[in-house]
């Protein structure tokens, strides 16, 4: 008898040792924001083949979202970055800033809630419907990959003037 | 990542106990005894119910209550068919302000097998009155739950929603695989201690929201359990 009390007493101790261990902090450890990819081109002519062929482009650029204080790059020289779309309403505007000029860039997009878990709560993935820009420095842009899963892959490409 | 090598110790101990167990009292009962004849199959029955879950949740997540039982029929002091059943219920608020509530009745149906070659016992037709076991566990439960005050902060552009996600008959189906002990008190007042390890097989909803199933637990993937039992076990005349 005595010795079922003291494995009672051992078994109930390890449960609850058991139950602390897999208690885990409550913290959210994901990143819940995406970013869109952009490139930077420029459709350059190509004497050989008589054909325009696409050039990865390179220049200074300051960049920040319309009505936003925040800069996300400032004068930075870059011929790719990354940029937070909305995650609550579905127009994003970019202001993209050269030396030579400045252009507005215009994303249509829809938000899906993706639930993660009561720790984290919602990430936010997006789908690019369409994409406008004004055409000072920049000439025309074209969507790559419409759907924003994560961060790191290009989604957009952005073709500047050959001055 | 020294409390998860902890547990893992712990963990195997727990196996290397229960495999243990048998082997030790099977050494003892060498002497074979001739088969006796007119066994019924059928050797009675227990009723028990779980106080270590309860004791647990108390203990560690107050946001989680549980109350289960079970009821087990001995066959050939071998075979013990279970149903489990019980309640449980999840109010949980996390750091971020998101609030889960969920509630619902579970049930597990299965078999434990008597790891202790018993029936060669001199007088085998006595009930079984220790014995450690090996069992699996088909667990279910249809639930409700709600989550609201779910936080969208995009920080960047300085915008804030706050959303809310309910579900109802939210199926989620497991197994489990159980290892314990059985031991006899006093007149007949039995009690017993399993240890689980449980796999999520079918979540009819989104896993993710699930936080907690009723019978299984945290849904974030497989888990270990403990129940400590205690209960009344009815023997048939002649196993008395």
């Amino acid at each position: 008898m005595k010795n079922r009390t003291l494995y009672s007493i051992i078994a109930l101790c390890i449960a609850v040792m058991l139950g602390a261990c897999s208690n885990n902090d409550g913290k959210c450890h994901k990143d819940l924001t995406v970013r869109m990819g952009v490139a930077l081109y420029q459709m350059v002519y190509d004497a050989n083949t008589g054909n325009f062929v696409k050039q990865p482009y390179s220049t200074k650029l300051t960049v920040y979202g319309v009505d936003n204080d925040s800069i996300l790059y400032k004068e930075k020289e870059m011929n790719s970055f990354e940029v937070p779309l909305h995650k609550t309403e579905s127009i994003s505007q970019f202001v993209l800033k050269t030396d030579q000029a400045t252009d507005t860039l215009t994303i249509f997009h829809t938000n899906t809630q993706d639930f993660v878990s009561l720790e984290c709560g919602c990430k936010v993935i997006h789908s690019i419907n369409t994409a406008a820009t004004t055409i000072h420095a920049i000439d025309s842009v074209g969507v790559r990959a419409p759907n924003i899963t994560k961060t790191g892959e290009t989604n957009l490409y952005v073709y500047y003037h050959v001055y | 990542m020294s409390i998860i090598m902890f547990t893992k110790r712990l963990i195997y101990c727990i196996l290397f106990s229960i495999f243990l167990f048998p082997t030790a009292i099977c050494a003892e009962k060498k002497e074979k005894v001739p088969k006796q004849k007119n066994d019924s199959i059928f050797r009675g029955f227990s009723a028990h119910m779980d106080i270590g879950s309860p004791l647990i949740s108390y203990l560690v997540d107050h946001s989680i209550k549980t109350l289960e039982g079970s009821v087990d029929i001995n066959l050939l002091h071998r075979f013990f068919p279970i149903v489990e059943v019980g309640y449980g219920q999840a109010d949980k608020t996390m750091d971020n302000g998101a609030h889960y509530f969920g509630s619902a009745p579970f049930a597990r149906v299965g078999i434990n097998v008597n790891l202790l070659n018993q029936r060669s016992d001199k007088d085998k037709t006595k009930g079984v009155r220790n014995y450690a076991f090996l069992g699996l566990r088909y667990g279910m439960s249809f639930m409700n739950y709600t989550i609201d005050n779910v936080r969208i902060t995009d920080d960047y552009w300085n915008t804030e929603e706050i959303i809310s996600y309910h579900k109802d008959f939210a199926y989620a189906g497991w197994c489990e695989v159980v290892g314990g002990i059985r031991v006899d008190l006093v007149k007949g007042f039995t009690m017993g201690w399993s240890v689980r390890y449980k796999a999520l097989l079918h979540p009819k909803a989104n896993q993710n929201e699930m936080w907690y199933v009723p019978g299984y637990g945290k849904s974030g993937g497989s888990v270990f359990d403990f129940n400590y039992t205690i209960g009344y076990t009815f023997r048939t005349n002649n196993t008395k």
